[in-house]
């Protein structure tokens, strides 16, 4: 029988829906979503009023803990009143500026970088000059700023420090990873993937417990690596692990053809890999790669598990001042917020670089 | 035909030989090297540690262990403690998901704003950061335990944790009896419904025998428990939850559970539309078309997706270290301040991992071999 599939929809025979039957077709349509908003609207009624008052009327934006005690709310005061501690750790005081303009440093160069359309490798160039100039600022001892050592750093500096400078070192030993686990070479290509298969497969704390305890026992004697550097390194150690399969999943996505036909051009396997596999490679897993930074960003909360002072570590520390004890929440709502700032921004970063490739391919 | 020259044809396999020579040659040297400087530090080599007096206490542990036991043993009791919260919080994550991705698909506005918002706040801070979160709400917003909260006789609810009343050695018995009997009168009464016959009555009154059977049996004092009391600076006796223990089932729960709730969500939308459509037409119902033909093709494709979250979800466990939550790297660590042994203790951690990896991998490919077809 021809035509007995017949259009699921019938005729819109309603012209106009009021207010009501709209409200109704979207929160009461069917059993589910009946479930789900009496379920919100329970919720709401016994959960609401209570987060109302901690968030807003019973918070406390300026004042002693004493204030935020009598009042009961949110205790936003604390926060301006441990700022410096919580975005700098340790830092001396007067120097404050110092990792501050880093900081502005970075702002600027992520608004450039998301605002112009430069090439990528311009936007790299920048950051890694960013972070030697943090570096060197931060630790001065030249031009008559006073030396300070790492050991005295903390709080987003840090975490800005070790992202930037993690995720520039780890890209690079990812590709030689990705490179060397499709090799055809067995000697090369068996240790590339068991170093992949066994980072991939362990927490992040045991790589950075790793670097961290053991490259001490292995330096010749007088010899030492400070803890930050140890931390960060095993960091970079676990991320490069992560980008090699990023990579080569995108490298199996890519077409026999591009390798044949560069071989048949007379490329040899460096000028190859550099001028025709490489850049698609990257091209299509922006993605992953991006994820992956998210991913380090979260990563050097870690740091204070090793007793390091990041943005987790320094803030963590406010909560140690005996006047200001139990604030937590706030505490912990406040440098979330940083964090998703950070990641968030990654993310539409990754977004903005797609759309602008894919305008640039139908074009 | 030109015959090749030797290095063409040997070339590559001399160059692998070398390089393995050379490699082989460093592993030694570096062998030798850190067995030199260890020694010359006084730290001792070799896992003989770990039949050694550990001489520290874990807070809590599923086996028994006491600071007299061995250091092997410690680990042990911290690797039981990984289990016991890897499985409670991948149920846990697993519903969590679950939950969140139905949120997503059920075309309800707000709901679904709600789920996103969820991903992407929890999905983009760290998650050390909600493992402290979850800790202070466990412990610093709790009440201390002489002013306890008890929303039922006997559960006492404090900054110390969850206190129940324990069940003796007959109970446990009784209660394994009762979940093999209704495990197996959920599998008898699928199997008739499968066949066509009605099952669903198997289930509910065994159910309902075996609440009757533990309500005589405790009544009839056969069963018994052990109560918790509130004292003034703690709660003594029954069986405790610890702050520690919930922080980390609830932190990676809920971390977890966002990935889960993505992979679903993906899932499901990669099955095309057209399959419920084409499902629709051959007169199934919209509930039955989810879940005979977009259900058992999303889970197929979720499965892998499923399983390395799941793994991600253990391998973050290990952030006990953090809160004090006494798993394995964090028992291990305790060891490792205290021998100095840090090379062979990583090497454990290492060892359990991957095995781990490699099993809960394997038994995937099992499952997924399942759904083949």
């Amino acid at each position: 029988m021809s035509g007995s599939v017949t259009a699921s929809a019938p005729p819109s025979t309603a012209p106009r829906e009021g207010f009501f039957q709209r409200l109704r077709s979207a929160y009461f349509g069917n059993t589910l979503s009946t479930i789900i908003t009496l379920t919100l609207l329970l919720i709401l009624v016994s959960a609401g009023p209570a987060v109302v008052r901690w968030l807003i009327t019973d918070a406390t934006l300026v004042g002693t803990a004493e204030d935020c005690r009598t009042n009961g709310g949110a205790c936003w005061a604390f926060i301006g009143a441990k700022w410096n501690l919580i975005l700098f750790g340790a830092y001396p005081v007067d120097e404050l500026w110092r990792p501050a303009l880093f900081m502005a440093l970075v702002v600027a160069i992520a608004i450039y970088g998301f605002f112009t359309r430069r090439t990528l490798g311009r936007v790299l160039i920048s950051w890694i000059t960013a972070f030697f100039i943090g570096i060197l600022l931060m630790r001065g001892g030249f031009l008559g700023l006073t030396l300070v050592d790492n050991d005295r750093w903390g709080g987003l500096p840090i975490t800005l420090v070790v992202t930037i400078g993690g995720l520039a070192g780890a890209f690079p030993l990812g590709v030689l990873l990705m490179l060397g686990s499709v090799s055809k070479n067995t000697a090369i290509n068996v240790p590339c993937k068991i170093f992949v298969e066994i980072v991939r497969g362990i927490p992040a704390i045991t790589l950075v417990f790793m670097t961290f305890a053991i490259i001490p026992l292995l330096m010749p004697q007088g010899m030492m690596i400070d803890k930050l550097t140890r931390a960060a390194f095993g960091l970079t150690l676990l991320t490069s692990a992560y980008f090699a399969e990023a990579l080569r999943g995108a490298l199996q996505a890519l077409p026999k053809g591009q390798t044949e036909a560069s071989e048949a051009l007379g490329f040899g396997y460096w000028k190859r890999q550099r001028l025709i596999i490489l850049p698609q490679v990257i091209a299509n897993s922006m993605q992953p790669i991006v994820n992956i930074a998210i991913a380090f960003v979260k990563a050097t909360s870690l740091l204070i598990i090793i007793g390091l002072f990041d943005l987790l570590g320094a803030a963590r520390s406010s909560l140690f001042d005996g006047n200001w004890q139990g604030f937590y929440r706030e505490l912990y709502l406040f440098i979330g917020l940083i964090y998703l700032v950070i990641c968030l921004f990654l993310d539409a970063y990754v977004g903005r670089i797609e759309r602008e490739r894919s305008a640039r391919i139908q074009r | 035909m030109h015959r090749p020259t030797f290095r063409q044809a040997h070339g590559q396999r001399i160059f692998q030989f070398i390089l393995l020579l050379g490699m082989a040659a460093c592993v030694y040297f570096v062998a030798q090297y850190v067995k030199q400087r260890l020694d010359s530090q006084g730290i001792a080599t070799g896992f003989g540690f770990l039949w050694d007096r550990a001489g520290y206490n874990l807070g809590e542990s599923l086996i028994p262990y006491d600071g007299d036991d061995s250091y092997g043993r410690a680990l042990l009791a911290g690797f039981s403690n990984t289990l016991k919260v890897a499985v409670a919080a991948i149920f846990f994550s697993l519903f969590l998901g679950f939950v969140a991705a139905v949120a997503m698909l059920s075309g309800h506005r707000t709901a679904e704003r709600i789920a996103k918002l969820y991903v992407r706040v929890v999905r983009n801070t760290p998650v050390l950061l909600q493992l402290f979160f979850w800790f202070g709400i466990f412990t610093v917003s709790m009440p201390a335990p002489r002013e306890t909260y008890s929303p039922l006789p006997h559960l006492y609810i404090s900054n110390r944790g969850i206190n129940f009343p324990a069940p003796d050695g007959t109970a446990w018995a009784v209660i394994a009896i009762v979940v093999a009997v209704l495990l197996a009168a959920f599998w008898l009464s699928n199997q008739r419904r499968q066949a066509g016959k009605s099952g669903s009555w198997i289930f509910l009154l065994s159910t309902l025998g075996c609440a009757s059977l533990m309500i005589l049996l405790t009544r009839a004092g056969v069963i018994a428990f052990e109560y918790p009391a509130a004292g003034r600076f703690s709660i003594n006796g029954g069986a405790t939850i610890s702050p520690e223990f919930l922080t980390i089932l609830i932190g990676l729960s809920v971390y977890t559970g966002t990935y889960i709730a993505e992979v679903l969500r993906g899932a499901v939308e990669s099955i095309s539309t057209g399959q419920m459509e084409a499902a629709q037409a051959l007169g199934l119902s919209q509930g039955q078309g989810l879940r005979l033909v977009v259900l058992p093709q999303a889970t197929r494709v979720a499965m892998p997706a499923v399983v390395s979250e799941l793994l991600n979800l253990v391998k973050n466990s290990s952030l006990g270290v953090a809160v004090g939550y006494p798993e394995l790297v964090s028992a291990g660590n305790t060891a490792m301040n205290q021998t100095g042994q840090a090379i062979e203790l990583i090497a454990i951690y290492m060892l359990f991992y991957v095995t781990l990896n490699y099993v809960i991998t394997k038994l995937s490919h099992v499952l997924e071999a399942r759904y083949e077809w």
